[in-house]
Order: C-alpha cells, then structure tokens, then sequence
C-alpha cells in the first residue's frame, strides 16, 4: 500500500479505530534496509553469530534470533558503527570462541553439539560477570566484555526486527490511551510451563 | 537587489511564534513576507512518524560516524536521532563558539515550521510569582507586565493550539482552557494519592500539559498515541506551526513564505529611525536581497534574533541595532535541568497501560511559593512519570535462551521517576557577542556565548535531587536512587533573555508591548523578550506575548502611529 493511501485512512479517525492490529500492520510496505554494504564476516565467522544468537534468543513458539535477521544487523554494526577499537576487540571476541570450540569439542562453535555451545555460552558469560563484578569503579571507558556485548548486540537486533516487534505485541498505532488496564490483555498468553522453575532471569527481571 | 514590494509587514522566522506572528497579522488584514532560514518540509515526505526501527540502517542506534562529523553538538538533544536528525541543522554549517570553560548547547533547527516540529509540547502558564520574581528579589529589572495583561492571551491561544490537561486551581500554575486530560497510569496515580497527606496538598502530582490533542479540535485529530511525537505527526495531533498557524496564516491569501530565506540583518532608515526591512541571503543560490516592510516582527529563536540584531550594527548603532541600553545579547537564561530521583514501585505487577501516551507527569513548582528556602531563590517543578521496564532490562540480567526470553515478553517493574525543570535568573554575565574570527557557511558572523550557571541554580538542582528521592520514600518507593546530572545551559533548548522587555528603555530592550524603545516598529516576540525565566516550559508564554504584540502593533499602524 502506497503512504499516500496510509494517510488518507489516518485522516478517518472512525476506521481507524475499527482496524484490528493485523489490519493496521498490513497497511505498511516497509522499506528494508539491506544488510552490510559488503560481506564483513566470514561464512565461519557468520555461522559462529548465528549460532550464539539462536542460543541467547531460540526459536520456541516464536521466532528466533537468526531467524529475525539479528546476524546482519551484528554485521552492520560492527562494520560500519563501531569504532576500530570496538571492532577489534569484537573480533578478536568471535575468534575466541571458535578457537575455543577447536579447543574443546574439535570443531568449531557452529558445529558444537548444542549441550557443548550451551556449556561454552555459560563459561563466557560466567567470565564477563566476574569481570564486571571485579570492576569496582566502573570506568565508561571500560570496554563490556564479549559475552556483554554479544548478547546486548542480539538483543537491540532481535526487538527492533519485525519479528521481535510481533514478539512484544508492539502496535504502531494504538489509537486510544488507558493508564491502567489488566496486564493479561495486552500480553499474549504464557507458555505452560510459566513461570519457569527458579529461573536466574526472573530475579534479574525485578532489578529492571 | 532591493525588492520593490513593500509588505505590511516581515515575520522573521516560521516557528512557534513566527507562525503566531503570521497567523494574527494576516487575520487582522497584513499582507506578510515569513522569511525562514530552512527549508520547506512536506509531512508526507519528511515526517517519518510511520518508520519502524527496522526499516532503519542502525535500527535508532544512529549513524554515529556521520553525526560526530556533522552534528556533534545537535545529536546532544534526545530527539536528535535517526529518525529526526534532518529537523536539526548541521553543525558543521552552523558554526558557534564558547568561551573557555563555558560549555553551550545551542540546540537548532532551520526549516519551515522550526523547532515547533521537534518541540517538548508542554505547555504551563507563568503566573504573577514569576511576573513579581525580580522586583521582589532585585535580580534582573521588573517585568512591564503582570499576569492579568497576559492572562486573555494564554486563553486565545490555548483555544487555538489545543491544551490537554487537568484544572488544579494552584495559584503559582494557572490553569489553562483544558482539552480532557490524558490519564495518569495506575502507579503515577498511586504516587498522586500518597502525596497528598504528607505534604498537605503541597505536592500535586498531575499529568502533564501538552499541546497534544486529546480529542479531535478544530480541523486537528485527536492523538493516536504512537508515542514519537518528534518523528512529525502526519496527523498533526500536536502542535506545530507547520501544522496549525501557518496554515490559518496561508487561507487568509495574504502570506507569502519564503524559505531557504537566510536573514543576514536588519536595514535602518535613518531618516525615519525605522527598520525599512532586512537584507537576506538566499541559502541555496548565496544571492543576496533586500526585502522592504513597514512593521518588523523577529521570531527567529532567543539567540538568533539577537545575533541578527548584533549584526546589523551601524553608525547609530555600533553596538548592535536597537541597543541603546547595552542590553542585546546579555541575560542569556536557559532551564537547569536534571535533579531528581527513581524508584520503583511495588504491588501493580498485574497491571499495564494500553498505548505510549506522549506524555509525562507534572509536579508544580512547590518551593519559595509561600516562604523562602534559606540556600536559593526562586523555584523548580518535576517532570518524569512512571512505566514499566522494557526489554533493555535484559542487559542487566543473568542468563540467555528460552526462559530469558519469555522473561522480556513480559514489562519489567514499575519505576517512578521525578526529574527536575529549575528557573535561571537573569545575569549581565550571560551574554553573545559576534565572534570576529568565525564566519558560518554564508558568511554571516557566529555568536559566540558566554554563559554559566550561578550557585542559584545549583543549590536549586542539588534540592531537586533530594527532594525527589524524599518524596518516592514516602509513598513507600522501593531502591530509591537520586541523581544529579551536570547538563551544560542550553541543553533544556528554553533559551530566552537576549531582549529583555522592561519599563526603563535604559535597562531594557524592548517595551511592555515587545516593541523597541529605540525602532519603533520592530518587535521582537521569541524568547529573546523574556525578563525572567520562571521554570515551566516557556513556548506557550512565547505565543501568547506574540498574539499580543501583533494585536498592539496592528492597532499603532491604524492609529497612524507606525
């Protein structure tokens, strides 16, 4: 649908109120921008970020990070908006990891059974937070460590896709404001198993 | 090249009160020329109020590398981002200095409809504290005017532009002519109820005035609460001049608009001692011209008005045009901003709001309304509001895969949060000269400014703080955490001052009316005429005062007298 025509149905507040969400959501042709102006990864290094992606964000009964596109958006950054020191330091991160894997497993990260990436994921992010923890006097200089990084990279790409804007429910054009309404009706229904058993994110979840 | 046309009038500049100026001229019968320095935006094209993040190359990281090349000042305002960096002009074309130590964030936009494309929305009457304020402590001279002068004009324009908030009848925050109000949410109502015994009705909480349309007004929808105002409404539920005043100013068939309209300065006739009109270059071609008008309303922003006016310098006036009193350029004022604190708030887990209401909350000034707080004059109101965590909680969290995920489906905690607006005094100190060594790119002398915070307003941001962190104690906030930022004057973009209105022409620039003491019929209506700050949001005052001083001017020029 042309913007033109977009405008003329916002300027009927009456049927705009009268669309459903998925109505409202099929009025746009979004632009997308295309992914890294030139390949940055390498098709390994690719796999590598696909694969730690899909582990921080799985597909369960929605999509996952890789699916969502979270890997050229990686590419982009670290490409194209990081600074050199943040470029390397990124990259030298990545390269670790798949040494790492050789190290450990034989093979590279991407080609690690996922009981050996899920292991390998939880010694790093144990490592970055005992890093964080060490630095008493947090410096802003101070770069975050890898795992930090990473994973704060998936996020930002993850809930800025179309995906992850279908996964927080986000609706461009709400229409009405209320202040206060039940929370069960504007989330979607909890998977079964909710609220996970002692789940560590769960506590995290309350320090906002 | 001197046009041959003489106009009724000349409005420099096209934003939030160069569209007033525009509108109440023409409606009275002026045939008008609004001179604007950008260039003309089309909210088809350029309001990107429809873009998805996705849809963005940096997904609303913004192009870093490009914004430190070309706007490292600007992309220090929030709503400088990447969706909204083309309504900010580009530093490296606009270039100003600061004295050493004195850092300013002049923070600017150049195209039809100005700043109020981008601007805050909140709007909040000054009452007859803020009109008494400097006769009662001595700083800055006595305002020509009082609340009852001013009062009709804040009617007239609230009736126009469109004002949604809540009548609390507070003697230092008159009410406004209220569209409904917006709803608080349920913890900032929560806050609201908890206030109010402890503090005796000393602290009222309530939503914020903005001139955002709750309900359809006028030709204007109502709101759709997509919650990124600065994006431009295609809507125009908010205010803007681009969106409202223009407009009304173009179906009289009596305004002509012309952008890319650079104005260089003002020309003196000396025989007459009257502005004859202003000599402008144009930014796309670099010619200059020369446009004739029989009244001169300047409405190009505080510090712009006043770098015009320094440039126009001549024999009679050497120190710039229409300063007799040595006042042009001196008592720069801008809000401090940045005392406050958070906390969250527990026992509303099962609640939500529905839709991103473009809105905050507003706790009325509170301080020296009755008595007087031993460490600083003066006083500051909160602005800020509750919402719950988004996904951006998930950096600070432990973990990764699904239950992480399904964790961020759901909004994080409650967290209140007050973050103070405090008034500046006026000061001689706080001044803009043209720099003689920096030209920007048409070649026209850039300001250099020399401004800097008193102990007055760091007392006032330090008791921001602690108040803040206070108040959410007492009505049982949880982690309360108080800050205290060191934003640089300029950053809260409320700067005024540089054409101050008076009683004295010798302490004064301006007159009761926004009139020149020495060119009669130059007027100067932007936040340059304010003679003090106060600490509310001072745009709607700004309108008002041009209403007025079009209404004045118009009937001078059917007396004969201009």
């Amino acid at each position: 649908m042309e913007r033109r025509e977009l405008f003329r149905i916002l300027g009927a507040s009456a049927a705009l109120a009268g669309l459903s969400p998925a109505q409202l959501a099929a009025l746009w042709t979004s632009e997308r921008p295309s992914s890294a102006r030139r390949a940055f990864f390498s098709a390994e290094q690719r796999a590598a970020v696909d694969a730690m992606a899909d582990l921080i964000i799985p597909e369960t009964d929605t999509p996952g990070a890789s699916a969502a596109g979270v890997t050229d958006f990686i590419e982009v950054i670290v490409s194209e908006w990081y600074d050199s020191d943040d470029r390397a330091l990124f990259m030298r991160g990545l390269d670790h990891v798949d040494e790492h894997a050789m190290a450990l497993t034989g093979v590279r990260f991407a080609r690690s059974s996922t009981e050996a990436q899920t292991a390998m994921l939880s010694g790093l992010q144990a490592e970055g937070a005992a890093l964080v923890e060490a630095e008493l006097n947090p410096d802003e200089d101070t770069p975050p460590p890898f795992f930090h990084r990473f994973r704060g990279l998936v996020l930002h790409g993850y809930y800025t896709s179309e995906i992850g804007q279908q996964e927080l429910m986000f609706l461009r054009l709400p229409g009405r404001f209320e202040g206060c309404v039940d929370l069960e009706s504007v989330t979607r229904p909890r998977p079964e198993s909710w609220p996970p058993e002692g789940a560590e994110s769960r506590q995290g979840g309350t320090r906002g | 090249m001197v046009r041959q046309e003489r106009y009724d009038a000349i409005v420099v500049g096209s934003g939030i009160t160069g569209g007033w100026a525009a509108k109440e001229l023409t409606e009275r019968g002026m045939r008008i020329l609004v001179l604007e320095a950008g260039r003309p935006i089309d909210p088809e094209l350029d309001y990107v109020m429809l873009k998805q993040p996705y849809e963005l190359r940096f997904r609303g990281r913004r192009d870093r590398t490009r914004q430190e090349r070309e706007r490292p000042i600007q992309r220090t305002c929030y709503a400088c981002d990447e969706w909204s960096e083309q309504f900010f002009v580009r530093d490296d074309l606009n270039p100003y200095t600061t004295a050493e130590g004195k850092p300013f964030s002049w923070i600017r936009s150049r195209q039809v409809g100005g700043r109020s494309i981008v601007w805050g929305r909140q709007v909040y009457r000054l009452s007859d504290l803020d009109f008494e304020a400097n006769a009662r402590d001595g700083h800055g001279v006595d305002w020509p005017i009082r609340y009852t002068d001013l009062a009709p004009w804040y009617d007239h324009v609230e009736r126009f532009i469109g004002v949604s908030g809540r009548a609390e009848g507070l003697a230092q925050l008159p009410d406004s002519r209220f569209l409904a109000p917006m709803e608080l949410n349920c913890a900032e109502q929560l806050v609201r109820e908890r206030l109010m015994r402890p503090y005796e009705g000393d602290r009222v909480l309530t939503i914020g005035r903005c001139a955002i349309l709750s309900e359809d007004h006028r030709d204007r929808q109502a709101c759709h609460y997509c919650g990124t105002c600065e994006r431009g409404c295609t809507t125009h539920s908010y205010f803007s001049s681009l969106a409202a005043t223009l407009p009304a100013a173009a179906a009289t068939g009596r305004m002509t608009l012309r952008p890319h309209s650079i104005v260089h300065s003002v020309v003196h006739d000396p025989a007459t001692g009257r502005a004859a009109g202003v000599r402008v270059i144009d930014a796309e071609t670099g010619d200059t011209m020369e446009f004739r008008g029989r009244l001169l309303f300047m409405c190009a922003s505080a510090l712009e008005s006043a770098r015009i006016l320094l440039n126009s310098a001549n024999e009679r006036w050497p120190d710039g045009l229409a300063n007799s009193s040595g006042q042009l350029g001196r008592n720069l004022m801008d809000h401090t901003m940045g005392g406050g604190a958070s906390g969250l708030i527990d026992g509303l887990e099962d609640k939500w709001v529905y839709g991103r209401r473009p809105n905050g909350i507003y706790l009325p000034r509170f301080r020296n309304v009755t008595d007087q707080h031993p460490d600083f004059l003066r006083g500051y109101a909160y602005q800020g509001g509750a919402s719950r965590a988004g996904w951006g909680r998930g950096n600070a969290m432990s973990g990764f895969g699904a239950d992480f995920k399904h964790a961020l489906r759901e909004p994080g905690p409650w967290r209140m949060r007050f973050y103070g607006f405090g008034e500046c005094l006026p000061r001689e100190s706080n001044y803009v000269t043209l720099d003689p060594n920096q030209v920007d790119a048409w070649g026209i002398p850039a300001l250099q400014i020399h401004c800097q915070w008193s102990e007055n307003e760091r007392a006032a941001l330090k008791d921001m703080s602690i108040q803040a962190a206070e108040m959410l104690e007492t009505v049982g906030a949880r982690d309360v955490e108080s800050f205290k930022e060191d934003n640089p004057p300029g950053l809260t973009i409320h700067e005024m001052g540089t054409a101050r209105m008076g009683r004295d022409p010798d302490t004064s620039v301006l007159n009761g009316w926004n009139q020149s003491w020495d060119v009669p019929n130059l007027f100067i209506t932007d936040g340059a005429c304010m003679t003090s700050s106060g600490n509310q949001n001072p745009s709607l005052t700004y309108m008002a005062l041009t209403a007025r001083a079009v209404d004045h001017a118009v009937k001078l020029v059917g007396d004969g007298e201009l």
